[in-house]
C-alpha cells in the first residue's frame, strides 16, 4: 500500500483520537493520552513513514506490520461503517477529464461533456469464497447510481461532506447490492467452481481408490483360501489310496469352514469400510463452494460526475472521485426514492 | 449461478437516524483501514503439505487457521470448545508463519504438565522442534522454545525470556491470564511480542469482564477502555448480561475464533460408563480400615497441635523472628504430614500391595518409636493378605475383551503390580509412565499400536498422548482430582475416535473411592458431562487448596462442604454455559 494512504490514516486516526502531534523532519511526536499510554505501553509515541530516517536515527517505523499501526487500522474495521454523504465539486475535474480523454482512443471524433449529479449509494462487502482447496477473501466497493452499478475501488481517498439527513431503506438497497454480487463476480466465481469441482474430483478420486484397495486387500485373502480349497480338492482327486482321499477331503472342509469364517468376518470388515466411506462421503458433499459476503461499509452518496457523449453513440460517464470512465448503460436519469 | 449468503443480514438496520451516523472522517478511515487489511490476503496454507499426509485437516482448523493469519491485528485468541483441535490450529498458523517467513522466533507457554505433549506434537505433526527450556539460555539459543509458564515468569528465566523479542508468543489455557495482579499476566505483559495467539477452551469462566481483561492483555486497548466496554455492551453490574450483542460479537470475532462443536458437524462418539463396587474380603476390610483410622488419628493430631499452637500466640505481632520461624516450620510440616498422608490413603486404596509398600517407606520417616511400631505392625499384617479383589475383576474383564484396552492406575507399584499379574495370565502388555524418557514412551505407543493388546498407564505418563485408536479404558483406582479423569478419558475419547468410549471404573465399596464415586462425582455426573465442562466446573468451587486435600478433610471429618460446594460450582458452570451461548452462539443464544 502507499505511504501516503498510510500518513493520511494515521493522522485520521490522531485527530479523530484526539492525540496532539508534531511533525519535524519526516518525524511524528504524538502526545498520547491515557488510554494510548497503557495499550502500547509508553508516554510518547515517536515514529516515521520514511524507512531512512527510521534507520538513520533508529526511531520507530511506522506502517503495516508494526503493532500500534495495525492496531489502529483493526479499531477502524469492526462494526458496521453507515453514513449519509456527498462528495464535494472540484474545479480541476473538468480539466482532469480532459487530461484523460485519450483513455478512450476516439481520436478527433467530436464529443460533448456535461455535467450532472449523481445520486446513489456506496457498498462495500467483504466475499469470502470457500472450496475444497482454498479459501478468498476479498474486499468488494460498489457504487449504485445512474441505474448502473460502477466498481469503487479507490473511492477512499476522497474527502467527505456529511448529509443532514437520515438514512432510509438500508436494507433494500443491500438486497439490491446482494443481488448483483453474482453477476459482478461471475468470472471470478466461474473460475472458483471450476477449481473446486477439480479438487472435488481430486478427493473423491482418493477416497475411492483408498476403499478399493481394501476392499481388494479382502477379496485377496479370501482367493487365497479358496485357492488352498481348490488345490486340496484336486489333491482329493489325485489321491492314491482311501486314507489319504479322507485326510485331503477333512482338509477341504476345514479350509471349507475357515473360508466361511474369513468371509463373514471380511463382511464385517466391509461394513465398517462402507460405514466410514458413507461418513466421509457426508463430510465431502458438505464441502461445497460457498460464498459469504459481509456487508462493511454502506453510504447514500452524492456526487459530481460527468456524461461524455461522442457522435459516434458510444457514450461514458466520467466518475472523477474515482478517476475512471465507465461505458454509459443507461442515460442519467434523477434518482428514485432518495 | 452460485447464490450469497449475507453474513451479517441481521445486523442492517432498515433506517438510521441522523445521530447515529458515521461521520465522514470516520466513514474515509473505516474505508481506507479496509482497504489496508484486503491488502496481502492469504486464501491458502503454503505449509499444507508438510502435514496433510500426517494429519487430517478438519474444515473449521483450516478456516480458524485462515481467519488468524488474515487478522490485521496479528494477535488472536482461539476458543474452540475442547475436542476441535486447537493445539492442531496453533500448528497450522506456526508453520504458516514460518514458511512464510513472518516468524523465525517462537515462544510457546504452557501449563507444566501440557509442555512435552506440545514438542510432541508440534514434531510429529509439524515437523517442527521445539526445544522444552530448561536453562535461561535456550532463549537465546533456540529459534522455537516451549517453555511452562510457571518456569518463565521465575526470576531466573523472567528476564531473558522478556529480553529477547519473540516474532510469535503462543499461550496455552490462557484463561489462566485474567487477573492482572498475577505474576502470569505480568509476564505476558512484559515479553516482547510482534504476534500473539492464546488458546483457552473457557473463556468465560465467572464474568464478561474477565474476558474483557485477557483480550486487553492479548491487543490492548482494542475492546476500548473497561469503562467504554462496560459501557457499550454490559447491561449490569456482574458482567452477566450483554447488550448490543451483534456488535459485540463482530467486534470479537475479529480478534477470536470460538468453534462450537455442534456447528463443525463433527459426530463424538458416546461414553459407556460400568462401575463395578467390589467387595473387600473380611481380612482386607479390617486392615483397610485400621490404615484409615491410623491416617485418621495422625491428621487429627497434627491439626490438633497445630491449633493449640496457633492459640497460644495469636498476635503474630507480638512474635519474634525465631517463633515466627517456627510457625512457618510447623506449617511446612503440617503440609507436609498431610500431603504423605493423602498419599498413603491413596495408594492403600489403589492396591493394598502398594499401601504396604507405601507403609513402610513411611515408616522409615517416623522418629517417633510408637508411631514406628503402629506404622510396622500394619505393613506386616497387609504383608499376609492374599489375592487382590480389583486384580481378579480386572482378570475376569480382559478375558472377555479382544479389543485394545488401556488400563490406568496413578501409582507406579499398582502398575508393576497389573503387569506381573497380567502376563501370568497370558495378556500381552506395555508399560507407559512417567519414568520412561521420551524414546521409551514412543517406543511404548508403537508397540500399544501394534500388537499389545493392553497398554498399562499412569496418570504422568500418558498427559499428552492420543491414543484415540483404543476405545476401552479401564480405571483401576480413581484419581481424586476430576481433571484427572478428565485428562485420562480424554486420551481415548477426542476427534478420530470411531466407537464409543466404555469406561470400566473399578472401586471397593466402604473405601474412599467408593465415596469419592457416590458422594462427589455423582454430583457432577463426571463421567457424563460433556468433554471440557469438568474445567469450567472446578474454576467455580470456593473450597481453597487442592482438590485431593478438600476430599481428604471431606471424608476424614464425614463433612458435606466439599459435597455441597461441588454441587453449587455445577450448577454455576451450567449458568456460565448459557451465558456463553448468548455471548458467543451466532446462530442461538438470545
Amino acid at each position: 500500500m502507499d505511504s501516503e494512504l498510510a500518513q493520511r490514516f494515521f493522522e485520521s486516526y490522531l485527530d479523530d483520537n484526539k492525540l496532539k502531534y508534531k511533525v519535524k523532519d519526516s518525524i511524528y511526536v504524538v502526545k498520547l493520552d491515557r488510554d494510548h499510554k497503557r495499550w502500547w505501553d509508553m508516554a510518547e509515541l515517536k515514529c516515521t513513514f520514511d524507512q531512512r530516517t527510521a534507520k538513520e536515527k533508529n526511531i520507530q517505523l511506522m506502517g503495516v506490520g508494526s503493532f500500534i499501526f495495525d492496531s489502529m487500522v483493526s479499531k477502524y474495521t469492526s462494526g458496521l461503517n453507515l453514513s449519509n454523504l456527498s462528495l464535494p465539486e472540484h474545479k480541476q475535474d473538468l480539466i482532469e477529464l480532459n487530461d484523460r480523454l485519450d483513455e478512450l482512443s476516439k481520436g478527433s471524433t467530436s464529443y460533448m461533456i456535461e455535467p450532472v449529479i449523481g445520486f446513489g449509494f456506496y457498498t462495500m462487502f467483504e466475499v469470502v469464497i470457500s472450496g475444497a482447496s482454498q479459501t478468498d477473501r476479498f474486499n468488494v466497493p460498489l457504487l449504485f447510481a445512474q441505474d448502473q452499478v460502477f466498481s469503487a475501488f479507490g473511492l477512499e481517498r476522497n474527502k467527505f461532506e456529511a448529509v443532514d439527513m437520515p438514512l432510509k431503506d438500508i436494507d433494500k438497497d443491500i438486497e439490491k447490492a446482494v443481488e448483483h454480487l453474482p453477476i459482478h463476480l461471475k468470472a471470478q466465481l466461474d473460475e472458483k467452481e471450476k477449481e473446486h469441482d477439480k479438487a472435488m474430483n481430486g478427493l473423491i478420486r482418493i477416497q475411492d481408490e483408498h476403499v478399493q484397495s481394501q476392499y481388494d486387500e479382502l477379496k485377496q485373502s479370501e482367493d487365497n483360501l479358496q485357492f488352498k480349497i481348490d488345490d486340496a480338492k484336486n489333491q482329493v482327486l489325485d489321491a492314491s489310496s482311501f486314507s489319504l482321499k479322507d485326510k485331503w477331503n477333512r482338509k477341504v472342509k476345514e479350509l471349507e469352514r475357515k473360508l466361511k469364517l474369513l468371509v463373514d468376518k471380511n463382511n464385517e470388515k466391509r461394513r465398517k469400510i462402507k460405514d466410514e466411506f458413507d461418513a466421509q462421503q457426508t463430510t465431502l458433499d458438505r464441502r461445497e463452494l460457498s460464498i459469504d459476503a459481509k456487508l462493511l461499509a454502506y453510504a447514500k452518496l452524492e456526487f459530481p460526475l460527468f456524461t461524455v457523449k461522442y457522435e459516434d453513440s458510444d457514450n461514458y460517464y466520467y466518475i472523477p472521485a474515482l478517476r475512471k470512465f465507465f461505458p454509459m448503460i443507461a442515460e442519467p436519469k434523477a434518482p428514485k426514492n432518495l | 449461478m452460485v447464490k450469497i449468503r449475507l453474513k451479517n443480514k441481521d445486523s442492517i438496520p432498515a433506517s438510521l437516524p441522523k445521530t447515529e451516523l458515521a461521520s465522514p472522517e470516520s466513514f474515509s478511515m473505516g474505508l481506507i483501514a479496509h482497504s489496508i487489511t484486503a491488502l496481502d490476503n492469504v486464501g491458502e496454507l503454503l505449509g499444507r503439505n508438510s502435514y496433510a499426509g500426517k494429519i487430517e485437516i478438519l474444515e473449521h482448523q483450516t478456516r480458524t487457521a485462515l481467519h488468524v493469519l488474515n487478522n490485521f491485528s496479528h494477535r488472536a485468541l482461539l476458543a474452540d470448545e475442547v475436542g476441535l483441535g486447537k493445539t492442531i490450529e496453533a500448528g497450522i498458523i506456526i508453520k504458516e508463519y514460518i514458511v512464510r517467513k513472518l516468524a523465525k522466533k517462537v515462544l510457546v507457554l504452557t501449563p507444566a504438565t501440557l509442555k512435552y505433549q506440545w514438542q510432541e506434537e508440534m514434531r510429529s505433526k509439524f515437523e517442527l522442534d521445539f526445544k522444552v527450556a530448561d536453562d535461561p539460555s535456550d532463549y537465546d539459543d533456540f529459534d522455537l522454545v516451549i517453555a511452562s509458564i510457571d518456569t518463565a515468569k521465575t526470576k531466573r528465566h523472567a528476564p531473558t525470556v522478556q529480553s529477547v523479542k519473540w516474532d510469535l508468543l503462543i499461550i496455552d489455557e490462557a484463561h489462566k491470564l485474567k487477573n492482572s495482579s498475577t505474576q502470569n499476566y505480568k509476564l505476558v505483559k512484559g515479553i516482547d511480542k510482534d504476534r500473539c495467539l492464546m488458546l483457552t477452551a473457557t473463556p468465560l469462566q465467572n464474568n464478561i469482564f474477565e474476558l474483557w481483561a485477557l483480550l486487553d492483555l492479548l491487543h490492548p486497548g482494542f475492546l476500548g477502555s473497561k469503562t467504554h466496554f462496560q459501557e457499550h455492551f454490559i447491561a449490569d453490574d456482574q458482567g452477566l448480561k450483554i447488550r448490543n450483542r451483534d456488535l459485540l460479537q463482530d467486534k470479537l470475532g475479529k480478534i477470536m475464533i470460538r468453534n462450537l462443536r455442534k456447528d463443525t458437524g463433527i459426530k463424538f462418539p458416546d461414553r459407556k460408563v460400568h462401575t463395578k463396587m467390589l467387595d473387600y474380603s473380611q481380612e482386607e476390610m479390617e486392615f483397610y480400615r485400621d490404615a484409615i483410622a491410623y491416617i485418621k488419628n495422625r491428621y487429627m493430631e497434627v491439626h490438633q497441635q497445630q491449633s493449640e499452637s496457633q492459640d497460644d500466640t495469636k498476635d503474630t505481632e507480638d512474635m519474634d523472628q525465631a517463633d515466627l520461624k517456627k510457625m512457618a516450620e510447623q506449617y511446612k510440616e503440617k503440609g507436609l504430614l498431610t500431603f504423605a498422608l493423602i498419599m498413603l490413603t491413596r495408594q492403600i486404596t489403589s492396591s493394598i500391595k502398594t499401601g504396604v509398600a507405601a507403609l513402610e517407606r513411611y515408616k522409615e520417616a517416623i522418629d517417633d518409636p510408637t508411631q514406628k511400631k503402629l506404622v510396622e505392625d500394619l505393613a506386616n499384617r497387609g504383608k499376609f493378605i492374599s489375592g487382590d479383589r480389583k486384580l481378579d475383576y480386572l482378570l475376569k474383564l480382559l478375558k472377555k475383551e479382544k479389543d485394545k484396552v488401556i488400563i490406568f492406575t496413578t501409582f507406579v507399584h499398582t502398575q508393576k503390580m497389573i503387569e506381573l499379574e497380567l502376563q501370568l495370565n497370558g495378556f500381552s502388555t506395555v508399560l507407559f509412565n512417567g519414568k520412561m524418557n521420551p524414546e521409551e514412551k514412543e517406543a511404548a505407543i508403537e508397540q500399544f499400536k501394534g500388537d499389545k493388546q493392553i497398554l498399562i498407564c499412569t496418570d504422568a505418563g500418558s498427559e499428552g498422548r492420543n491414543l484415540q485408536f483404543a476405545h476401552i479404558l479401564i480405571n483401576f483406582d480413581l484419581p481424586w482430582n476430576p481433571m484427572r479423569i478428565e485428562q485420562r478419558i480424554g486420551r481415548v475419547h477426542r476427534i478420530g475416535q470411531k466407537k464409543d468410549v466404555v469406561i470400566h471404573n473399578l472401586a471397593i465399596k466402604d473405601t474412599v473411592e467408593a465415596y469419592i464415586l457416590n458422594r462427589l462425582y455423582e454430583k457432577i455426573n463426571l463421567f457424563r458431562i460433556s468433554i471440557g465442562e469438568m474445567d469450567m466446573i472446578l474454576s467455580q468451587l470456593k473450597t481453597k487448596g487442592t482438590t485431593e486435600n478438600a476430599i481428604f478433610d471431606a471424608y476424614i471429618n464425614d463433612n458435606e462442604e466439599f459435597a455441597k460446594d461441588l454441587e453449587t460450582a455445577a450448577k454455576k458452570a451450567e449458568d456460565i454455559k448459557e451465558f456463553d451461548t448468548i455471548v458467543f452462539d451466532k446462530k442461538n443464544g438470545q
